[in-house]
């Protein structure tokens, strides 16, 4: 570790430094609070950092780059650490991670363009909360843990989760960003290009005038800059909802009506249990109701009127029923609407979770579902006290995430679990699969597999952009 | 150093999923549970090391050994409040993961093996406690000087434990207790040689201790033959009522209850009035200690209601996901700095009610809260203290029940008549769920939380179903329904009958006719408890041949 061998003195001129930025209260080195740091919502063993900073606005993140920049340190910008792909795990020493979540404030909402504009580290379900209170709402709601969930680090890494039926995933939304670039200095992309606009007017559009800048740093994994402010899409809070349950004995049918629900644009969000031990897992009821039920959909429909809403549930009906899923209840579609962050933590009981989350198009996803049974059989889950869910969230058009997640109750057992979590990660990449965020997760298995001409262009813009590698260093092992 | 005391909970740290939640979830996320960033430590000091997710993480290094204990990890056992929020926003296993515990274990590995915080303050307070039987190491003998003036009898059914903060810090909390039950005349006494009950020893890990004091006070109480210990001190009463059964044999034959619990049944009896000469706005900040640890929340606000020209407006954060006001686990003493900090927050919290009066019903809450006031213009009161001041001296006998009106509404009545009959409806619950019914006026009454017009709650026992009426104190869920789709429901002939149109009023809501959930327990302990099955002989699952056959019935009635 390069900051233990320093003399005692150099590591007090960088702790000075870095307070006289900060001030002493939103620092610190002490080994307990480092340590708390080390991990985010993944298996993956930690490795704390060397200091935390709690940054208050952008012109603090400014000089703490130029600060670590002069002393050879890297920054690690991270939001709640809610993720579970290992992506904000520092992967070098000498770093200083910079927690944004005290910079959570929403900076504006403008009715007339309807976007708001926000603190990256404010976090999906305070944004959710605040927004409501004027009656608005984003599109996409948040990942799956949006109540640590950041919008910054939703950005950085992707995420994929509640509206991204309807509304794509966290960076479909986005309209603007503020970053802080690896000399310190300061940009804000779409229209914000401008040197002077009046502020009303500097974030009402992405794509605008030069090509689109705002792209380069969405999905980077914190190695291109540090997000400090997005301005995403908003909309009015619906009139109308209805939701409704569909139960399939075959995944096939089950997909074929995803599909067409997605095609025609029918509904805000559409999410899949997709075997009967899923069902069993999370909506237990419907097991037990309907024990033949291989897949369940849950449909929810938010509309500017309750007759629209009402009218597309009724389509919605009858499109279900020429796929032979019969209408079963609310209960999936309301638990995965109304929790909407609190969802999958009754899951944990189960032991901790192994993800494998992924995209996919919508009609690849039986397929995977028989290959992962046959995986499953071969290693005899159950017995191993190894559990499983499978699920789908159609996704903006007519592909979905493919959420398969393991769960380990005993921990022993966990180089067979290790196993069968490498093989279906090799399963899911080789069948049509792509990672939305990568992370320690999926790094090796998208590298293994990257087009060397593409590998190559970003690894040129890495480079022109921190030709110092102060940003996030490790990550997709980029070569200076 | 070795851990046994918390690696006792070893396995249940593998059971945190790293979400987050115990720190930074809110409202509208939550299944509009009144959570709102449940760390107030978290929300005070920054840093991840101070929210559940954090300790776990270091906790859990320490005792693998990546990480090795030293002066700084001493300090920090002793930052936690042990307020047990974030154990109930968990939502990983039946009661969250007890986090509290842990960090109490921890405390205790750490006295146990003479590690001292840098403050000493635990020794000190263990010292004065042992020594003076307080600890705030006033004299014993002038506990209670302030009220010996009064005659209290030598037996008596009825036992007033003061406790110490109220003896020592509070002296108010005791004389108004002293004079509200005076008022009604109740046979009561006090222990002239009360002492510590050893709350405050059992947050910093003095669990031995303990032991022997909860020993000899209960030896002193039985001895004395009292059949009721009534406590104004939420500290003192959850050690009595959760902490002590798990270090030595309670009598059987003795009741431990709050003051507020205990003045309810009172005022229910018709032995009081209190009244405000004009409109007046109170909120309530729920103890940890009464709320959380000891699951009474109904009957402070039972009492504040029934005081005439009071208007109850609820904390953002209330009931069992309130924020902690600072001062307990032990923080107030080694981290007075904190604790206000906290406590500022509340009131700035309580500030947005534009209230009155700040009340609540522990005097650790109101020290706190009352030095946190920053020059805010309203009051903080113990309950005691509200209600001594609003007692109408010349009035007796006349119940002002503002709640009464859930059980006088005609289509209420109507509801629990129908449902005593039909018991078998709930007969798929667990003996011990207690189900809550409210009926509104409107869906937006009931989304904006208005009262409700009715409210009722069944607790299923273990061969029947009691129906109780008002709010209940912990439900697992409560249950909201429209006036017009109760008006439906009672006419039901058959359960199947009565089941389409449950099924019905919740799966295809209508302006007049809806029904809705609010779930307070996660669903999958719900489906545990037989909510699942409820569910569908409630017809809430049901089949499209049912939910097509219903459309033609509902249109009928």
């Amino acid at each position: 570790m390069i900051l233990e061998s320093m003399t005692q003195l150099a590591l007090e001129k960088i702790s000075t430094g870095i307070e006289k930025i900060v001030g002493p209260e939103n620092y610190s080195k002490a080994k307990y609070i480092l340590h708390s740091y080390a991990e985010d919502a993944s298996p993956f063993p930690g490795n704390p950092p060397d200091f935390v900073v709690l940054p208050q606005n952008t012109n603090e993140i400014s000089q703490l780059i130029q600060f670590a920049a002069s002393h050879n340190l890297s920054i690690i910008p991270v939001g709640g650490r809610s993720g579970i792909s290992g992506a904000s795990i520092p992967r070098t020493h000498s770093s200083i991670m910079l927690d944004l979540t005290r910079m959570n404030k929403i900076i504006s909402i403008d009715k007339e363009i309807m976007t708001v504009t926000v603190q990256a580290g404010i976090t999906w379900a305070e944004l959710i909360h605040k927004l409501a209170k004027e009656d608005l709402t984003v599109g996409f709601r948040g990942p799956y843990g949006g109540n640590a969930g950041t919008v910054g680090g939703s950005l950085s890494s992707n995420s994929i989760g509640i509206g991204a039926s309807a509304y794509g995933g966290a960076c479909d939304n986005v309209v603007s960003l503020e970053v802080v670039l690896a000399d310190g200095s300061i940009i804000e992309t779409g229209s914000g290009w401008k040197k002077e606009l009046p502020e009303t007017l500097s974030h009402f559009t992405r794509y605008c005038t030069f090509n689109d800048l705002t792209g380069i740093f969405l999905g980077d994994h914190g190695t291109l800059g540090v997000k400090t402010q997005a301005t995403l899409k908003i909309y009015p809070i619906a009139e109308g909802t209805a939701f409704i349950d569909f139960g399939f004995t075959s995944i096939e049918d089950c997909s074929k009506l995803l599909h067409y629900l997605q095609v025609h644009k029918l509904v805000t969000e559409a999410v899949i249990l997709g075997d009967t031990n899923s069902i069993e897992l999370l909506a237990s009821t419907y097991h037990d109701k309907y024990p033949q039920l291989t897949t369940i959909v849950g449909i929810i429909i938010e509309e500017y009127d309750q007759d629209i809403a009402n009218r597309k549930k009724e389509i919605c009906e009858k499109k279900a029923k020429q796929f032979n899923g019969k209408s079963i209840g609310t209960f999936l579609s309301k638990a995965h609407w109304l929790n909407k962050f609190n969802l999958v933590q009754s899951l944990f009981e189960e032991g901790f979770w192994y993800n494998t989350c992924h995209l996919r198009p919508i009609n690849t996803l039986p397929n995977l579902i028989h290959q992962t049974h046959e995986l499953f059989k071969k290693y005899d889950m159950k017995p191993n006290e190894i559990n499983w869910i499978i699920s789908a969230l159609a996704t903006d058009r007519c592909y979905c995430t493919g959420w398969i997640t393991l769960f380990l109750k005993d921990p022993t057992k966990r180089p067979l679990l290790e196993k069968i979590w490498h093989e279906l990660r090799e399963l899911e990449i080789s069948n049509n699969g792509v990672p939305y965020w990568t992370g320690l997760l999926w790094e090796d298995y998208v590298l293994q597999r990257v087009n060397p001409a593409f590998y190559e262009t970003i690894q040129k813009i890495k480079n022109a952009l921190d030709p110092y590698h102060i940003f996030h260093p490790g990550v997709f092992k980029f070569e200076r | 150093m070795d851990y046994p005391y918390l690696s006792a909970f070893r396995s249940q740290m593998d059971f945190c999923g790293k979400c987050g939640d115990c720190a930074l979830a809110v409202e509208l996320t939550t299944a509009k549970k009144h959570i709102n960033k449940p760390c107030v430590i978290k929300n005070v000091l920054g840093f991840e090391a101070y929210d559940a997710r954090g300790r776990i993480l270091i906790l859990k290094r320490l005792l693998d050994g990546t990480l090795q204990l030293n002066q700084e990890i001493i300090d920090w056992a002793y930052t936690c409040l042990l307020c047990g929020n974030c154990q109930e926003t968990c939502l990983a296993l039946d009661n969250g993961i007890d986090l509290p515990s842990m960090m109490e274990a921890f405390r205790r590995d750490l006295i146990e093996n003479g590690k001292y915080s840098p403050s000493g303050k635990p020794f000190e307070i263990l010292e004065k406690t042992l020594t003076h039987h307080n600890p705030y190491g006033e004299p014993h003998d002038q506990r209670f000087h302030f009220i010996l003036s009064e005659n209290f009898p030598p037996h008596a059914d009825i036992l007033l434990f003061v406790g110490c903060t109220a003896a020592y810090r509070q002296q108010n909390i005791a004389l108004s207790a002293y004079k509200i039950l005076k008022k009604a005349n109740i046979d009561f006494t006090i222990l002239k040689d009360e002492k510590c009950c050893g709350s405050v020893l059992l947050r910093y890990g003095f669990h031995d201790k303990v032991k022997v004091l909860a020993e000899e006070l209960m030896e002193q109480i039985q001895k004395s033959g009292i059949k009721t210990v009534v406590f104004p001190c939420a500290g003192c009463y959850r050690t009595f009522k959760i902490d002590y059964p798990k270090l030595i044999e309670m009598p059987k034959d003795i009741k431990f209850i709050h003051f507020s619990e205990y003045l309810e049944k009172l005022v229910k009896e018709g032995k009081y009035h209190f009244r405000f000469d004009s409109q007046t706005r109170i909120s309530y900040h729920d103890p940890c200690h009464l709320g959380r640890a000891a699951g009474v929340f109904e009957a402070p606000r039972f009492l504040i209601n029934s005081i005439n020209n009071a208007n109850l407006i609820e904390l953002e954060t209330r009931r069992n996901y309130s924020h902690c006001c600072g001062a307990g686990g032990g923080v107030k003493s080694c981290f007075p700095e904190i604790s206000l900090k906290v406590g500022q927050n509340r009131i700035i919290e309580a500030a947005q009610n534009n209230i009155n009066y700040l009340v609540s019903t522990c005097p650790f809450c109101k020290t706190n809260l009352s030095q946190s006031l920053n020059g805010q213009n309203f009051k903080v009161l113990d309950l005691t203290e509200l209600l001594s001041q609003t007692l109408d001296e010349s009035l007796t006998g006349t119940i002002i029940q503002k709640e009464s009106s859930f059980v006088t509404h005609e289509l209420t009545q109507n509801y629990i008549t129908y449902l005593s009959q039909h018991p078998e409806i709930f007969s798929d619950l667990v003996p011990g769920s207690v189900l809550e019914f409210t009926i509104y006026d409107s869906i937006d009454a009931f989304e904006d939380e208005k009262p409700p017009t009715g409210a009722f709650h069944v607790v299923r026992l273990e061969n029947e179903i009691e129906i109780h009426p008002g709010l209940a104190d912990n439900s697992d869920l409560q249950l909201a329904l429209s006036e017009g789709a109760v008006r439906e429901l009672v006419l039901s002939k058959t359960k199947k009958e009565y089941s389409l149109k449950f099924g019905a009023f919740y799966n295809d809501p209508e302006e007049e006719y809806w029904i809705d959930f609010l779930l307070h327990k996660r669903t999958k302990t719900l489906l545990k408890m037989g909510y699942g099955k409820f569910a569908e002989e409630a017809g809430i699952l049901d089949e499209d041949e049912d939910l097509d056959s219903l459309d033609d019935r509902v249109k009928i009635i």
